[in-house]
């Protein structure tokens, strides 16, 4: 406690002491200011539901480096020779994408992708010995999926409605949109912590766009479809007999007040040239993401966060089997809606990250990994100071100084930071930042520099 | 069945506080307070004749069963709760995989249809809810399936048709047996080794850096039996003495754990290093292969040791046993299935009376599923039903079952079939997106819900985009749409039986009653009432009553009212 007590009064000197860009080296607060109301910024975050195993996803290549990796691995291991190598532009060392993802490593090597080393939940910088002592601050209930997932989405689980960075985000920008009452931000993958302020819910739309309901049209031509309308709507606004009836009874309304609106503008966009891969529910549901955004003028949105998924990350078994597809599916994913993107001309308005629930124990169980701790994440689009890797790559040795244990890697870098980065691109200024992100004053970088 | 059932409702709310309080006498429990009417009956060593409205027996089969029908509601107002809870305990499982083999062998499918033989293990599914006698022992079967997570979303378990129809019937088998012998028969599941890697986890091979799989270990443990913070009886946390909740495992004890769960395979594996499998690999129990298994003493939960030595059987026994017997299980267990069954949020004492019989069940036994059951349903708090929070929003598959089973739904070529529910009511059965089920029994629906501090479960799938596809499919259901078709379509269109509506269709009143009682248990309040009847009033009566009818029994399963479970 004594360590992030000192941390907070020296940061806090540190900004009351310079001017608003220098001292702290990457803090580009010059972005953060609220944006004019005519741009349009959205942010895309793919969750890899199960923990993304992702020092299989990039690899150290070179030659000491590589065998410290695969002697940590062993059969885990991606052959050297099946990695597809990047070419970072200062980062030293050399590096490879798992033989799945040739997609992310041309976007990498085209300046349009970087990666964050080694992110993890932190509530503040911990090392193998803290950690060991147990005289640092921890997220609570690491290794366990659903509260990591919340962990990661919120920052702060601890309390008794949490809310999501993306949620506390909306809350402080959602005047910058126009009238029409929809969310800033948008799901893909159902209800989620990241989403969810204090005055903010995430409007949900499924893959295959926005249903409206049958048979229930106050305006019909049909007598019996307006007197059963008019019948459903009373029964939607009658005084509740309980809680759950009338919370029911809002999230219909909420349904049935913008679904009309957001299906007719869908279905006046014109086709995407961009083809999303067929049987890729990444691609499905990214796809339904490019639709809202070429709808975003008709919608009046200038601020949107979107929410999507791949399942399946929990690779305990088989995973030599399963994680190259999964890989895949991604790497597809992201590259399509990468092309969609530029394809409608706003490549550097929206940027899409990744987001897992921790990485993976680096030895192995025999066929998989289990639960980690820190991991890599990607982060896409035309405004992200791509080729690079940022933060630090972790040391990949078994008990080694970043090893809490089986090689649950202990993360370098904060989520608190890479969200904040983002969201000082997306608008938000120092002391908002420092509001959404709560362990962010803790860290001594807040800005990691990946965006431009 | 009685129609005209105007007169029922005086004299049974007073037979209601008669059986509560009679119940609670049973149980070993206070009495509730307000029921004056019933004192006399403390003091008698026979049971009064305990009779129950239909309504009464109605809001009780919505809990207990997969919905009322009129024959259901008559057969429980004649035999009364206890009786008919027993008669419900005494009937066998319905095996799903008994039926689906048959179906399987009638299909004669070739071996790359996957799809059609997973569109048969759901149908296998809807035809034993909607239409099996065993129909409170599937029910709490559904329940469990919801604890003790399979799924088939998982591409180890895609395939597996036959182990997943296997499973629910394990799952019903046990409904009212004991937890303990429930939690050894789901851990040695060939479904559940494959779905959480326990087959074929081996011991360590520290030279190639391979440790053992902790994933049973971990969810056995969080999810399965005593959570992750130490609970009290009454199922709230216990804090230490920073007010902090306190954990019930650190990840050490998860290493030690998944040292036991290692030595198993299929069966019929003939070693542990062997993948391939037949019918039979997924159905029976795994078997140990010692060779693979760890030796070397370990320490369990409450720092309790195993000594070294100890084959795969034993070790899973003694760490089995140590969860058992870990003081948070009764409350979490209990509470999970209180959630499932009756409320998302019942009190503390509530849930701390179904722990102590978790605890004992009188008769010195722990873990006795078919009391702890019987003691949800019977509870004074289930029966009084009481408060603008009481209840819980049902699980959208079980709003359809109770459409099915009210009017006797036929579905096209004689088969039920509803297999993409996932991608319209958010819900499967057995094929929730990860061990974690559709929803998690804490959740908490932002806003309103959230505010009053509720748990809301069910609410996390209850999105803008699914709430609306819920509702439209209801209405196909009722209008008897014509869907695309095809034996191997993902669903079939169904025909609802409404000949007794139909009979009533001339009297709006009596239709809405009626409707009320069926699908409602009789809690419509009046207000929905009165826009029903002149919904039903104002639709001219020029065809056989098909169009009333529909109208009010769309109306009625699409309303907020109709979405509570009370």
């Amino acid at each position: 406690m004594k360590r992030r007590e000192f941390l907070t009064r020296s940061i806090q000197a540190a900004l009351a002491g310079s001017s608003m860009t220098a001292t702290l080296g990457h803090l580009s607060l010059v972005n953060a200011m609220v944006p004019p109301a005519d741009d349009y910024r959205a942010l895309v975050c793919v969750f890899l539901f199960g923990g993304n195993d992702s020092y299989n996803m990039v690899v150290p290549s070179g030659g000491l480096e590589y065998e410290a990796y695969a002697d940590a691995r062993q059969s885990l291991a991606v052959a050297a020779e099946d990695l597809v190598s990047i070419n970072p532009l200062t980062t030293a060392g050399t590096f490879g994408f798992h033989p799945s993802a040739p997609e992310l490593a041309g976007l990498f090597n085209d300046n349009k992708l970087a990666v964050a080393a080694n992110i993890g939940a932190l509530v503040e910088p911990t090392s193998r010995t803290s950690f060991e002592n147990g005289n640092i601050e921890l997220p609570q209930q690491l290794f366990s999926h659903n509260d990591q997932q919340k962990y990661w989405q919120s920052l702060n689980t601890n309390v008794a409605k949490p809310t999501g960075w993306a949620g506390r985000m909306a809350d402080l920008l959602e005047g910058s949109n126009g009238e029409t009452g929809l969310s800033m931000n948008i799901t893909i993958a159902g209800s989620n912590l990241w989403q969810t302020g204090s005055a903010t819910l995430p409007y949900s739309i499924s893959a295959g766009g926005v249903q409206t309901l049958k048979g229930l049209n106050s305006a019909a031509s049909g007598e019996r479809e307006r007197r059963r309308a008019d019948a459903f709507n009373a029964m939607l606004t009658s005084s509740p007999t309980s809680a759950i009836g009338q919370e029911f009874a809002r999230v219909q309304q909420r349904s049935i007040n913008l679904a009309d609106l957001i299906a007719d503008q869908i279905a006046d966009v014109p086709p995407l040239e961009t083809q999303f891969p067929d049987g890729n529910p990444l691609g499905g549901s990214l796809s339904m993401v490019a639709r809202l955004i070429a709808a975003r003028e008709a919608l009046g949105m200038k601020r949107q966060t979107f929410f999507v998924s791949l399942g399946g990350w929990d690779t305990h078994g088989d995973q030599l089997e399963r994680q190259p597809l999964l890989i895949s599916r991604l790497s597809q994913g992201l590259h399509a809606f990468s092309q969609a993107m530029e394809e409608l001309g706003i490549g550097n308005e929206v940027t899409t990250f990744t987001a897992s629930d921790f990485g993976r124990t680096l030895t192995s169980n025999g066929d998989g990994s289990d639960h980690g701790w820190g991991g890599h994440q990607l982060i896409m689009g035309g405004a992200v100071n791509g080729q690079e890797i940022y933060g630090n790559m972790p040391i990949i040795e078994i008990e080694g100084p970043q090893d809490s244990g089986r090689g649950r890697i202990i993360p370098t870098t904060a989520i608190d930071q890479m969200g904040a980065t983002l969201a000082s691109w997306f608008g938000l200024g120092a002391s908002e930042l420092n509001e959404v992100f709560p362990n962010l004053k803790n860290f001594p970088i807040q800005n990691l520099g990946f965006m431009r | 069945m009685v129609h005209n059932n105007g007169h029922w409702g005086v004299r049974c709310s007073v037979m209601l506080r008669v059986a509560a309080l009679f119940f609670a006498i049973l149980l070993g429990m206070t009495a509730c307070s307000g029921g004056g009417s019933g004192g006399s009956t403390q003091t008698t060593a026979e049971p009064p004749a305990l009779t129950i409205s239909e309504t009464e027996a109605a809001r009780f089969l919505i809990r207990a069963t997969f919905g009322p029908t009129e024959e259901s509601i008559d057969n429980l107002v004649l035999l009364g709760y206890e009786s008919w809870l027993n008669e419900q305990f005494a009937i066998p499982t319905t095996s799903q995989l008994a039926k689906l083999t048959a179906t399987l062998e009638a299909a004669n499918l070739e071996a790359n249809q996957g799809n059609a033989k997973r569109l048969r293990r759901v149908d296998t599914w809807w035809d034993v809810v909607v239409n099996g006698e065993d129909q409170l022992r599937q029910r709490v079967a559904f329940a469990l399936s919801q604890i003790f997570v399979i799924s088939d979303e998982e591409a180890a378990l895609r395939n597996s048709v036959l182990g997943i129809a296997n499973y629910n019937d394990l799952l019903a088998e046990y409904a009212f047996g004991n937890y303990r012998e429930l939690l050894h028969a789901v851990t040695l599941n060939p479904m559940m080794g494959d779905f959480l890697s326990m087959r074929r986890n081996e011991k360590a091979d520290p030279e190639n850096n391979i440790s053992p799989d902790e994933n049973y270990a971990r969810e056995v443990m969080q999810l399965f039996s005593i959570g992750l913070w130490e609970l009290n009886l009454d199922g709230t946390r216990k804090l230490d003495e920073d007010e902090q909740p306190v954990p019930t495992f650190t990840y050490y004890e998860i290493l030690e754990f998944a040292r036991v769960y290692t030595g198993w395979n299929y069966g019929n594996a003939p070693r542990l290093r062997f993948s391939r499998r037949n019918a039979e690999s997924e159905v029976i129990p795994m078997t140990s292969f010692e060779d693979f298994h760890d030796r070397d003493l370990k320490y369990l939960l409450g720092y309790e040791l195993i000594p070294a030595g100890l084959d795969a059987p034993e070790d899973m026994n003694a760490a089995l046993d140590n969860i058992f017997n870990h003081a948070n299980v009764a409350p979490f267990i209990s509470k999970q299935l209180i959630q499932h069954l009756v409320t998302s949020n019942p009190s503390p004492e509530y849930v701390e009376r179904i722990t102590t019989i978790f605890e004992d069940n009188g008769s010195g036994e722990r873990g006795d599923l078919k009391r702890v059951v019987q003691a949800i349903f019977l509870d004074e708090e289930a029966l009084a039903a009481e408060g603008f929070t009481f209840g819980k929003l049902k699980d959208p598959l079980l709003k359809v079952t109770q459409l099915w089973r009210a009017f006797e739904a036929e579905g096209e070529f004689g088969v039920l079939r509803f297999g993409d529910s996932n991608n319209i009511l958010g819900q499967r059965p057995l094929g929730a997106p990860s061990v974690f089920n559709f929803f998690r029994p804490d959740y908490q629906h932002p806003g309103e819900l959230q505010n009053m501090g509720i748990n809301s479960p069910a609410f996390e799938i209850l999105t803008e985009s699914l709430i609306t596809t819920s509702t439209n499919i209801l209405a196909d259901f009722v209008y008897g749409a014509r869907t695309r078709t095809g034996k191997n379509a993902a669903r079939h269109p169904v025909l609802l039986n409404f000949t007794d509506e139909l009979a009533l269709s001339d009297d709006p009143e009596g239709l809405v009653d009626h409707v009320n009682l069926l699908l409602m248990g009789g809690l419509m309040s009046d207000e929905m009432k009165a826009v029903l009847i002149d919904n039903v009033t104002e639709t001219p009566l020029d065809d056989d009553g098909t169009r009333r009818v529909q109208d009010a029994v769309f109306l009625t399963v699409s309303s907020p009212e109709f979405s509570v479970q009370r």
